[in-house]
């Protein structure tokens, strides 16, 4: 510390930026735990369900998730008839796009690689 | 099980009979077998839980470690799908699990009625869910909330479809939510009647009688493949209850 | 035909939709199992796929089970 003068602020900003820099150490310290802690929890959560538990949970989510989307389409395209008394134009549009739903839905469950080894966030 | 005669009726099981006759303007409110069984789920499911949680030793008992089992499975059901973040409604999402858990596997018992088998529960169930995630994003995220309809990265060209299709994904939400865990309560207690009554009528047939255990033998097998079905569709609704709350915390994923 | 009959005889016909779903999930399940004997290691990764499959299959059967069921009960 050559320069008294200069060292009044000097360690005054020195103690700023170090603060500076443990206030980022420790928050990344805590985003690495929280993380830590979610991956911990998947591998629970995945050991809990077993593995035909949790093939035949994705069953049952794909088969009414699929069933729902179209559905859910026909439902409205025919209240959309009934409202505006449209030939069933309203109900064709909406049963393909309840389709096109329903498979989005499906494609977006199973998109997730169900091996637990790859896991990524849903 | 047949009430009339000998006629093989597995839907008997479904009726609701009131128990205490109650109408307010019109309005029938009488307490019924339905209402009886939610009351004895909730009352095993706070027994369960303060029972468990009273002694609070190191070294847990039976009934403790159950309890801590509940709240570790679902903890971790939440903490995996919705993150940290999601543990706000962690006590939403536990005690949905264990209604519809404790009301399925009650259910199960013979001359008990399932809560669960009835529509109007679980689409009410469904609805709450669809309402806490729709007021949780617009409380939170204001008319940031939309984008969630909105994929990213899109051509404009395709947008009007794909929003389209977004909102019929997110209506058809809790239709499959009450229709599912519904359906399957439903269909898996009338195959329980049906074979049932298998069993009767071939006791019935005389020489045929040495058949019976066959159904019989058929009726183990699918009650603990019912016990299966009850504790999945339990925890299927939970997760996808907090899939949908983490739509509604980080939408546009 | 007076459309009563014809009503009955459509629900039948349309439950003949779900004997094929059956034949597709069997497909399904019977090519997986013969696939998971050649490569075992791969078979459980697989596991949620095959469901996922039959998940489609089931879903085409009920779209068959819900004609049948509105023919029969829709006026």
């Amino acid at each position: 510390m050559s320069k008294h003068a200069s060292d009044g602020d000097g360690p005054s900003n020195e103690d700023k930026e170090l603060r500076s820099r443990l206030d980022k150490l420790s928050g990344a310290l805590a985003e690495q735990r929280l993380e830590a802690h979610e991956r911990q929890a998947q591998e629970t959560a995945t050991v809990a369900g077993g593995e035909t538990g949790r093939a035949l949970s994705l069953g049952f989510r794909v088969l009414s998730e699929f069933v729902a989307g179209v559905v859910v389409g026909g439902l409205i395209g025919w209240q959309l008839d009934v409202w505006l008394s449209t030939s069933p134009l309203f109900l064709i549009v909406f049963l393909a796009l309840g389709t096109a739903a329903g498979f989005w839905n499906v494609y977006r469950i199973a998109a997730q690689p169900t091996r637990p080894g790859q896991k990524n966030k849903p | 099980m047949a009430a009339e005669g000998n006629a093989i009726d597995p839907i008997h099981q479904f009726e609701i009979h009131p128990i205490v006759k109650f109408s307010v303007g019109g309005t029938d409110l009488s307490f019924t077998n339905s209402s009886l069984f939610m009351v004895v789920i909730l009352a095993l499911i706070s027994l369960l839980m303060l029972w468990g949680t009273s002694s609070r030793s190191l070294v847990p008992g039976r009934l403790q470690a159950a309890a801590e089992m509940a709240y570790e499975f679902v903890a971790s059901t939440v903490r995996g799908t919705a993150g940290e973040s999601g543990m706000k409604f962690f006590p939403f999402v536990f005690s949905l699990f264990m209604f519809v858990f404790f009301s399925n596997v009650i259910g199960l018992i013979p001359y008990t009625f399932t809560v669960t088998s009835q529509i109007i529960v679980t689409f009410a169930l469904a609805a709450l869910v669809i309402l806490t995630v729709l007021l949780y994003g617009f409380y939170k995220h204001g008319a940031h909330f939309l984008h969630l309809f909105v994929p990213s990265g899109v051509s404009p060209f395709l947008l009007p479809f794909l929003v389209l299709i977004e909102v019929i994904s997110f209506v058809s939400r809790p239709i499959s939510l009450s229709v599912r865990l519904f359906a399957n309560m439903l269909a898996g207690h009338i195959t329980l009647k049906v074979f049932a009554g298998f069993v009767t009528l071939l006791l019935g047939a005389g020489a045929w009688s040495a058949l019976a255990p066959l159904p019989l033998a058929a009726i183990v097998l699918l009650t603990a493949f019912e016990l299966l079905v009850a504790v999945l569709q339990a925890y299927v609704f939970a997760i996808l209850t907090c899939v949908y709350l983490n739509d509604a915390i980080h939408p546009g994923h | 035909m007076d459309p009563v009959a014809a009503k009955w005889i459509g629900a039948g016909l349309a439950a003949i939709g779900m004997g094929a779903a059956a034949i597709g999930v069997g497909t399904i399940f019977g090519n997986f199992l013969s696939g998971a004997l050649r490569n075992p290691s791969a078979a459980d990764g697989q596991f949620g796929r095959a469901f996922i499959g039959a998940a489609l299959a089931e879903g085409l059967g009920i779209f068959a089970f819900l004609v049948a069921i509105i023919l029969l009960f829709v006026k």
